[in-house]
């Protein structure tokens, strides 16, 4: 039998294996299908101290955001091809060093209650700083728009961890997951129309 | 009936009508610009709680609406910034039909100015940042467009705001819940640490300016107009209301004195880049970082006559923002095709009445005598050179540096290189130029055409203006 301090635990592990390997893989797809795992987790993590009403209507909108990041893959694909900025390095060295270093950072940070915060478990706080330092990680990495946007919600899931619980009104609960769909759908827009000419006609 | 509701209902159904025709710039512009006449009028003409008979029937505007557990209210301490919202995006879509900006300018433009709406309404008002990065999202789509190939100002925008939403809901909630007053020191540094982060983002105080010449690089000189109008209206008036509602932080000296640095900073970054520039869409953002930065200067005397002339100033830059706007829009539609660093030379001859609103509309941003930012750039000089000389010097400063680049750009448009006959510019075109440089001019001239409707909108903030 799981008890429920396990899963916490295991839906932690998870946000720190998935926050990592967005920072670490370059497959749209894969990258997708990692984020859309790690919604699981955040769900798993916020049921473990908010209804799990709360924690569905979460893991539905970062579904749909997923589900809108990869209709605009499928889209776009081969279309076009744009490089990451390299002034910065971004070879997979880098990356695995840098996560490495970030994530004993997070660990650190996690034991820290910098706001006050009380009768929240050390979970949840560590959650958040795995998911909100690995993500600065990955957002100070790239400026690819669906990349970006990867990152922006990996920042708000992190977030969210910790503000679900501080704040569980439902009008905030629905505007927050409105940010999450509406980046995906913003980032999408960004990444479907460089993949298109300016002189076609064709509407998306 | 409910007042909020009515507002947010007209602002989606005028959405849902320009959509099917958005390909039609024309059409779609007359309908948002009087849409958003007519419910700004509705905004602030509306009897709130007061019964009136229509065709037989007892109504009354309700000035509260319920929903998903919160409320959206229009009381006299918002309705002006709505009402403003509105009449300026009225003006901003009809000048939207000759600067040409991209096909989804309209249709997000109408939602963009409903969020920032909803932002003012929203009860607690802390929940405002949220609407603030759902208004980013849209400025993300105004800005787009797919001639550039490069968008890393729109998504440096995004990213920025992210930041600045969360840091403001979480300052939200360290103050609403955890009780901070004069009394809890170590709270309130914390509370202000991240107060001051979401709103160095809203603020485009540098390095969160960032965002700001990339996105003037590659989108529509009108978009970015249109957006920058949107956005720092919208955190002016959400920083306002932090100040009334918070003692603490009116009571907090070295927050103020902190937003003095902040915005002399802004002043002397945008001044002194934009004198750097050699494009015209750089200087225009650099121009505007300047004049935030003076917007900041008014807030950070923490009187009510500097609330009052930030009020005024987010006011005229509309005016001023949109007659640079059009100027810069057609100069770039009519130019001469020459090479990047030639592109304007010579333009004064062949389109002069753009060239005109171009250097109007700098000169008046950066409040030269004569011109509609000039009267709040004055009293705002009068009133730091007794209290604070060094912020008072860096606008005199700003007036010098915008002054020399003026100058330098007068000699580039009236360089003989591409000299030519005038092109046939359309009446529209001119016409809507010349209003807006007459209009410039007037508010220079007589500023109480302007700034008593000021004292009017913030009657509302009943501790900032008791």
């Amino acid at each position: 039998m799981i008890t429920a301090d396990i899963w916490i635990q295991i839906a932690v592990i998870g946000l720190g294996i998935t926050g990592g390997l967005i920072v670490l893989l370059d497959d749209r797809r894969l990258l997708v299908l990692i984020l859309a795992v790690q919604y699981v987790f955040v769900a798993l993590l916020i049921s473990s101290t908010l209804n799990m009403q709360i924690a569905g209507s979460k893991w539905l909108a970062g579904m749909a955001a997923c589900a809108i990041f990869l209709i605009c893959i499928r889209n776009t694909d081969g279309k076009f091809d744009i490089g990451e900025s390299r002034t910065i390095p971004f070879n997979s060295f880098f990356r695995i060093i840098a996560v490495l270093l970030v994530t004993l950072v997070a660990i650190g940070l996690g034991a820290v209650n910098l706001i006050n915060l009380e009768g929240i478990a050390p979970e949840v706080g560590l959650g958040t700083a795995l998911l909100v330092c690995l993500s600065f990680l990955h957002l100070g990495l790239c400026e690819e728009p669906m990349r970006v946007g990867i990152g922006l919600l990996t920042l708000l899931s992190g977030f969210e961890i910790t503000y679900s619980l501080i704040e569980p009104s439902l009008a905030v609960v629905g505007l927050l997951a409105c940010v999450h769909i509406g980046i995906a759908l913003v980032m999408g827009y960004l990444l479907m129309i460089q993949g298109v000419d300016p002189s076609e006609t064709r509407e998306i | 009936m409910s007042a909020p509701f009515i507002i947010l209902l007209m602002t989606g159904i005028m959405a849902i009508v320009v959509l099917p025709f958005r390909r039609r710039l024309g059409l779609t512009a007359s309908i948002a610009s009087i849409g958003a006449l007519l419910i700004g009028g509705f905004t602030l003409l509306a009897s709130l709680e007061e019964p009136f008979v229509f065709l037989g029937a007892s109504l009354k505007w309700s000035s509260t609406w319920q929903l998903l557990g919160r409320s959206m209210i229009l009381d006299q301490g918002n309705r002006a910034a709505v009402a403003f919202m509105y009449l300026a995006g009225a003006l901003l879509f009809g000048g939207a039909w000759i600067a040409r900006p991209n096909r989804t300018f309209v249709f997000v433009g109408i939602i963009s100015i409903g969020v920032v709406a909803a932002s003012f309404m929203i009860q607690p008002f802390l929940f405002a940042a949220i609407f603030l990065e759902l208004t980013a999202m849209g400025a993300v789509l105004i800005l787009s467009t797919r001639e550039q190939g490069n968008r890393s100002g729109s998504v440096r925008l995004l990213v920025l705001y992210t930041f600045g939403m969360i840091a403001i809901l979480i300052a939200g909630w360290i103050l609403e819940s955890q009780g901070v007053t004069p009394a809890t020191p170590e709270l309130a540094a914390r509370a202000t640490i991240l107060l001051a982060l979401g709103f160095c983002v809203l603020m485009a105080v540098p390095p969160f300016h960032i965002w700001l010449p990339g996105a003037a690089q590659q989108s529509n000189p009108y978009a970015l107009a249109f957006v920058t109008i949107l956005l720092q209206s919208a955190g002016i008036f959400f920083l306002l209301r932090f100040i009334d509602t918070f003692v603490w932080l009116r009571e907090n000296v070295a927050l103020f004195d902190g937003i003095r640095i902040a915005a002399m900073i802004m002043i002397g970054v945008g001044s002194i880049w934009a004198l750097a520039q050699q494009s015209l869409r750089k200087v225009m953002a650099y121009v505007l970082v300047s004049d935030f930065g003076a917007t900041l200067l008014a807030i950070g005397t923490n009187s009510p006559e500097g609330f009052q002339l930030a009020l005024g100033m987010t006011g005229i830059r509309v005016i001023s923002l949109t007659v640079l706007g059009i100027g810069l829009a057609t100069i770039e539609k009519y130019k001469v095709e020459t090479s990047e660093d030639q592109s304007f030379m010579g333009a004064a001859y062949y389109c002069p009445i753009s060239v005109i609103a171009i250097l109007t509309g700098l000169l008046s941003l950066a409040g030269f005598p004569l011109f509609a930012g000039f009267p709040g750039r004055w009293a705002l000089i009068e009133t730091l050179l007794t209290s604070d000389s060094m912020a008072g010097l860096s606008l005199l400063l700003s007036l010098t540096c915008i002054g020399a680049i003026v100058l330098n750009w007068v000699r580039i448009f009236l360089s003989p290189e591409n000299e030519g006959k005038p092109i046939a510019i359309p009446i529209v075109e001119k016409g809507f130029m010349v209003v807006g440089v007459i209009f410039c001019l007037l508010l220079g001239i007589f500023p109480q055409l302007s700034y008593p409707w000021v004292v009017e909108a913030v009657a509302g903030m009943k501790q900032l203006f008791p």
